[in-house]
């Protein structure tokens, strides 16, 4: 790349950049994934997720030294509902839950600490997350899944032959590898196994690479059938993982309620700030949605200063190209200690209304690297003079696979 | 994506002669997943109700069940399994047979056999 042309981007983006408010970074509406993280603005480099009792008695215990202090710089998020198994719950019954079973299945808390080194403040943030409808699945995610249904018939099958290379009885067994396979052929071609002939052909193309790799052992052909099922398994692992991605996508209406507050733990517990969020997200098909929310967040401490926002956003999301455009009101109440000209302490308060107008484009041109621009004008801060206009161009591009959210994000 | 072979062996004692018996299964923890049943070595169904006839036909065979569950839930990594023996009004369930993987995609399969006598 000539230095000409790098002069010329970087023109470009100064032309463009009028006044940078905050960062941009999808939408202002959303409710944060991790209540308790965005509190405190601050993502643990240590981040404990306990998926059962005994490994979340672990995690705190593990969050105090041995002074029985708490250690700063971590973070626990624990979905309480699935600290244990849930066996009667099935796939139906969790995609279609509504009301007090929609809350229990995604309530999700979190909590962190965090030391900050400018003000050398230690900070305690604890949040909670959870929805009350989520949606539909898509008529992509349904194909999808029956998929992955049939490859784990596929599977099935074969593990079956297991319990014949166990059995004692000699009109059962399984004693080798070609009656193994046999077994399984035999199988795969009953018409009630729901079975192609496609995938039987898979299945022999593995069995015939696989089968000298082994003998007519009883831990041989034990493992002659795992060695097939991993095979099966990993041409399984992209349909695995589109399950997982459309099973987030969901179309109509999704509602979520999220909460959080800050607090100082330095020298006596003192109430930092608290946020609660509301978000209803009407997504009308896999390419647009109309997203609702309303937010209350209350500052304390030296100044006083609460914020009601609220405010809807129009989504567009095309393969390579997402456009949105939000637009929000925004009810403030703030009270700051200072002084007056014979240096006399005053408070002063300001109560009003602002808005926030804001377009957003990016175009996808690689698997990580994005182009976004965004424009628009921010909220008027009553205590700064701030002309609140702002455009950013940027490209993005993301060098780590973002994996801290449990919780699938609002649309 | 590591798979773990779950292996459970249990008997169910026939209750009338002229009931049909048949065999339900369940995968909950809100996954996804696939199974078949045996009866002996003849396959009966997959990913539906088996219908296995009647005593006689059943009684010194073997039910064998096979259900392969990879987690594809973010929000938990358990599997399991539940298996329900009816016979008209009467039914027996086994399980849930819960298992807990150790990250997101590994899969586990459950091979319950049930001895009818």
């Amino acid at each position: 790349m000539n230095c000409q042309f790098i002069r010329g981007i970087l023109c470009f983006a100064v032309l463009l950049t009028c006044n940078v408010c905050i960062a941009q970074n999808g939408n202002e509406l959303a409710v944060p994934s991790t209540p308790a993280f965005s509190i405190l603005n601050y993502e643990p480099a240590a981040i404990m997720r306990p998926t059962n009792p005994k490994e979340l008695s672990a995690d705190v215990l593990n969050s105090f030294d041995k002074n029985g202090k708490l250690l700063m710089n971590v973070g626990l998020e624990v979905a309480p509902y699935w600290l244990k198994s849930r066996p009667g719950l099935t796939r139906a019954e969790y995609f279609n839950a509504k009301g007090g079973q929609a809350f229990r299945q995604s309530l999700m808390i979190s909590i962190a600490t965090v030391k900050d080194t400018i003000t050398n403040n230690n900070k305690l943030g604890a949040g909670f997350r959870f929805r009350l409808s989520g949606g539909k699945v898509t008529a992509e995610y349904t194909v999808k899944e029956q998929q992955l249904i049939s490859r784990a018939t596929m599977m099935s099958v074969v593990s079956s032959a297991r319990a014949f290379i166990q059995i004692t009885n000699p009109a059962l067994s399984l004693k080798t590898r070609q009656e193994v396979i046999e077994f399984i052929r035999s199988a795969f071609a009953n018409p009630a196994s729901g079975l192609t002939p496609q995938q039987l052909e898979e299945f022999l193309k593995y069995a015939q690479n696989l089968s000298s790799n082994y003998s007519d052992a009883q831990t041989d052909l034990l493992a002659f059938t795992a060695a097939i099922n991993t095979k099966i398994d990993e041409a399984s692992d992209d349909i695995k993982k589109e399950v997982v991605a459309l099973s987030r996508k969901r179309i109509g209406l999704t509602t979520e309620i999220a909460g959080a507050a800050s607090f100082y733990k330095t020298t006596h517990e003192q109430f930092e700030k608290a946020g609660i969020w509301f978000n209803a997200a009407n997504v009308r098909s896999q390419t647009d949605s109309w997203n609702f929310s309303i937010r209350y967040l209350f500052m304390g401490k030296d100044s006083v200063n609460s914020n009601l926002d609220f405010g809807g956003a129009y989504i567009k999301e095309l393969s390579n190209f997402s456009f949105s455009i939000e637009a929000m009101g925004r009810v403030f109440h703030g009270k700051m200690h200072t002084v007056d000209v014979d240096n006399n302490d005053v408070t002063r308060t300001d109560n009003g209304m602002t808005w926030r107008l804001a377009a957003q484009a990016s175009y996808k041109i690689a698997q990580d690297i994005s182009v976004n621009l965004s424009l628009g004008k921010n909220f008027d801060s009553p205590f700064l003079q701030d002309a609140g206009f702002f455009s950013i161009f940027g490209v993005r591009y993301s060098i780590f696979k973002n994996s801290k959210a449990i919780m699938p994000t609002t649309p | 994506m590591a798979i773990t072979y779950a292996e459970i062996e249990d008997r169910y004692q026939i209750q009338t002669q002229n009931e049909n018996i048949t065999v339900e299964v369940t995968i909950g923890d809100a996954g996804v997943g696939a199974y078949v049943i045996f009866l002996d070595k003849v396959l009966k169904a997959s990913n539906t109700v088996a219908s296995l006839g009647k005593a006689s036909e059943v009684i010194g065979k073997r039910t064998i069940i096979s259900a392969t569950v990879p987690d594809v839930l973010d929000e938990t990594n358990w599997t399991s399994v539940t298996v329900q023996v009816k016979e008209g009004n009467l039914s027996k369930t086994y399980g849930p047979y819960s298992k807990q993987v150790s990250n997101n995609l590994d899969t586990v399969c459950f091979i319950i056999q049930i001895i009818n006598q």
